[in-house]
C-alpha cells in the first residue's frame, strides 16, 4: 500500500533493495511535502540521496531530468505540483566555502518544496528543517531510510 | 564590439570579441581576485560574483583596449545554472545595455560550450558533434547548421563527468580539483586492475556516472585503508578508464546514429589527456579547442552571441534565469 493511502506516521524506516526502490520511496514521501517544506537529506557519499530526491520529484510531477546540482549548488524544477528547488551544499567545504548566503536565498521561497544534501555545510545559519531524510548503507544496493517529521 | 558575461556558476567571467567573433580579451574572477585582495586570496571570495563582476568586466575592456561606448552589444549567460549567481550576471547586463543604450542577447550556458569549438583555431564547419563534458554537465550535441540549429542528443541521468572525477578523488583521498589529481595518480596505475561499471545499463547515448562512484566507494571499503592506500594508482587507473570509456562508447554511438563524424570536445573534462587520447584512438575524428575555453568562460558565450539575434528591449528587461536544461524543449 503506498503510503499516503494511510495516515503516514513519522518517523519512517524502511529498508530499500534497490535504487529503483529507493526512488519509489521518494515519489511516496512527496505527497506528505506542502510548499514552504524544508527538506534535508542525510548519508555518504553514494547512498543514493539523488535518487531519493529524483523520487520526491516524480511525486510532485517534476517531468524533467533530475541530475545531480553538486556544481551549480541548486537546481530548480518548476513544471511540477509544487516549484522544487534541490540544493547540494557538498562543494561548500573545502576549496569552495565562499559562497555568497544570499545566491541561495531564492530557493528557500515559501512555494518552494527544497531538498537539501549536505545541510551540516549550509551557509546560512539554521535552516529549520520540516524533514530529515537519513540514508544509510547496508551493502549491496540494500539501503536504510529513516525519515522524521521535525515541525 | 561584443561585451559577454558568464556567471553561472563559480566564475565571474566577461570577454570582449569582434562582431565577427574574434576574442579580444576573455577574464576569469581569479584572475582580478589578486587586484582587490591585494595577493592575500580570502576563501570567501571565490564565488562572490557581485564584488567580482564589475572588476572582470572593468579587465576585460581594458585587455582589449576598448572603451565602454565602442560596444555595440552585450550578452549573458540566462541559464542553465545557479539561479542566484545567474541573475548577478542578467542584472549588469541590463544595466550595462539599458545605459549604454545598446542592444541585450541572452545566451544557453550549453550552447557557448557547443560555440566554443569554432575557438579552436581550426576550420570547422556544421555538421559536427560536441561532447561537453565539466562537473555540472555532461551531454552531446548535434549542430546540424551554422547559427544556433543545434540539439541535445544524449545527457548524463544522474552525475557529470568532472564530478565523477572530483568525488572519485575524494573517495581515493586525493584531494580537489579531482581531474588532473585523478589523471596524475593514474598514471602508474594499471586501468584494467578494477573492472568498474560503464553504465551498460543506460541505453542509447545517454551517461551515467553515480554506479561507477559507489563502486569504487565499495571496492576502497572492501579493500580496507592500508590496502586501498597501497593499490590507489590501480584504482585512479581503473575509475578513470571506466569515465573515458563510457565517454567515448556514448561519442562513438552518436557518430554512428547521425552518420557526423567530426566532435568537438568542450567542459573541464577536455583538459583530461586520456580522454582526448581514448577518443582519438577510438577513430574520432576530434577538434578540442584551448582549454581557457573549454573550463568556464565568457568567449564562448560572445561567440555564441555572434548566431543569436538582439532581444527586443522590451523582453531584455525582463530577461529572466533559468536554473536546470529542458531537453524536451529544445
Amino acid at each position: 500500500m503506498p503510503l499516503y493511502a494511510r495516515a503516514v506516521e513519522f518517523p519512517i524506516d524502511i529498508q530499500t533493495r534497490s535504487a529503483q526502490e529507493t526512488e519509489a520511496l521518494g515519489s511516496e514521501l512527496a505527497q506528505c511535502f506542502a510548499g514552504g517544506n524544508r527538506v534535508v537529506l542525510e548519508g555518504d557519499l553514494g547512498s543514493g540521496k539523488t535518487v531519493l530526491v529524483r523520487g520526491i520529484c516524480r511525486g510532485l510531477g517534476v517531468t524533467a531530468e533530475v541530475t545531480s546540482p553538486t556544481f551549480t549548488l541548486a537546481q530548480r524544477y518548476e513544471n511540477g505540483r509544487l516549484p522544487v528547488s534541490h540544493l547540494d551544499l557538498y562543494r561548500l567545504e573545502a576549496g569552495m566555502a565562499g559562497e555568497d548566503p544570499g545566491v541561495l536565498e531564492g530557493e528557500f521561497s515559501a512555494e518552494r518544496v527544497t531538498l537539501i544534501e549536505w545541510p551540516e555545510r549550509a551557509p546560512i545559519g539554521s535552516l529549520q528543517p520540516d524533514y530529515r531524510v537519513s540514508i544509510s548503507h547496508l551493502g549491496g544496493d540494500n539501503r536504510r531510510v529513516v525519515v522524521e517529521c521535525l515541525s | 564590439m561584443i561585451l559577454a558575461i558568464e556567471t553561472s556558476c563559480d566564475d565571474s567571467c566577461a570577454a570582449v570579441l569582434t562582431g565577427t567573433g574574434e576574442v579580444l580579451s576573455s577574464v576569469v574572477g581569479s584572475q582580478v581576485i589578486h587586484d582587490l585582495y591585494g595577493g592575500v586570496v580570502p576563501e570567501i571570495a571565490a564565488r562572490h560574483h557581485l564584488e567580482l563582476l564589475l572588476p572582470v568586466v572593468e579587465r576585460a575592456l581594458s585587455d582589449a583596449n576598448v572603451e565602454l561606448e565602442d560596444l555595440e552589444r552585450v550578452a549573458v549567460t540566462q541559464g542553465p545554472g545557479l539561479v542566484g549567481a545567474l541573475l548577478v550576471g542578467i542584472a549588469t547586463a541590463k544595466g550595462l545595455a539599458v545605459g549604454l543604450d545598446i542592444p541585450l542577447r541572452a545566451v544557453d550556458h550549453l550552447h557557448g560550450h557547443v560555440a566554443a569549438s569554432y575557438l579552436a583555431g581550426v576550420e570547422l564547419e556544421p555538421p559536427f558533434l560536441c561532447l561537453v563534458a565539466s562537473g555540472g554537465h555532461t551531454l552531446i550535441a548535434n549542430i546540424q547548421e551554422p547559427g544556433s540549429d543545434w540539439s541535445i542528443v544524449g545527457t548524463t541521468i544522474d552525475d557529470a563527468a568532472g564530478e565523477a572525477f572530483d568525488k572519485g578523488a575524494r573517495i581515493l583521498g586525493l584531494g580537489y580539483p579531482g581531474g588532473p589529481l585523478v589523471e596524475k595518480e593514474a598514471e602508474a596505475g594499471d586501468p584494467a586492475a578494477f573492472d568498474f561499471p560503464r553504465a551498460a545499463g543506460v541505453p542509447g547515448v545517454d551517461f551515467s556516472f553515480a554506479g561507477l562512484k559507489t563502486s569504487l566507494l565499495y571496492a576502497v571499503r572492501d579493500l580496507g585503508e592500508a590496502e586501498a592506500e597501497a593499490r590507489r594508482a590501480d584504482l585512479a587507473a581503473s575509475y578513470q578508464a571506466a569515465i573515458v570509456d563510457q565517454l567515448v562508447e556514448r561519442v562513438s554511438r552518436a557518430v554512428e546514429t547521425t552518420g557526423v563524424s567530426v566532435v568537438a570536445f568542450g567542459g573541464g573534462v577536455a583538459a583530461n589527456s586520456a580522454a582526448r587520447m581514448g577518443l582519438t584512438e577510438a577513430g574520432i575524428n576530434l577538434v578540442v579547442p584551448p582549454t581557457k575555453y573549454c573550463t568556464d568562460n565568457a568567449a564562448m558565450i560572445g561567440r555564441a552571441a555572434i548566431e543569436l539575434p538582439d532581444l527586443p528591449r522590451e523582453a531584455a528587461l525582463a530577461l529572466d534565469a533559468y536554473s536546470t536544461a529542458d531537453r524536451s524543449a529544445r
